[in-house]
């Protein structure tokens, strides 16, 4: 008799056009925003708004996609929130950022 | 004669529904050139890269 293998997490197999959309757009937001990290935490902020912009753009496109099925939905919702949250917290930095950048003499 | 239209008008919708606005076919356009070998990443991995990025985003603010 075979073992049964542990499956901890049930692998995701779905693999839908809207999901593909969706991992495309994660991995550019996360390319953009990730860089404009870097960027933001060397005092380089000109450069990291414009990548956070451009990660806020691809979020945006994620959040946009639509699921047809409940299963595809389910699955996109791995990433949603968390999506959500990100978008949330770059749109702050962006302010934040545009404002200290746009005050002269600042030191 | 119906099956002289028999053209692959449902993936069609299909991909046309996936984002209901005029951006949508730039996106469905930019899908359709990005090799599935790009796309191959686990959602498991994709949520922990989201993951990341709250917390560097969180660190700033701190």
């Amino acid at each position: 008799m075979s073992r049964q293998q542990p499956h901890a997490v049930p692998a995701a197999t779905l693999n839908t056009q809207a999901l593909k959309l969706q991992k495309l757009k994660h991995n550019e937001a996360y390319h953009y925003i990730n860089s404009a990290l870097d960027d933001d935490s060397k005092g380089e902020y000109n450069k990291a708004l414009d990548k956070y912009r451009l990660g806020i753009q691809a979020l945006k496109d994620a959040l946009k996609i639509r699921y047809v099925t409940d299963a595809e939905f389910r699955e996109s919702e791995i990433l949603g929130p968390k999506m959500r949250q990100n978008l949330q917290a770059v749109e702050s930095r962006v302010e934040e950022l545009s404002q200290r950048m746009n005050r002269p003499g600042t030191t | 004669n119906q099956s002289a239209l028999t053209t692959p008008q449902d993936e069609v919708d299909t991909l046309m529904h996936q984002v209901a606005d005029e951006h949508g076919l730039e996106l469905n356009e930019e899908l359709r050139e990005t090799p599935d070998t790009l796309l191959t990443k686990s959602k498991e991995t994709e949520a922990k890269e989201q993951d990341d990025l709250s917390e560097r985003l969180r660190a700033l603010r701190g």
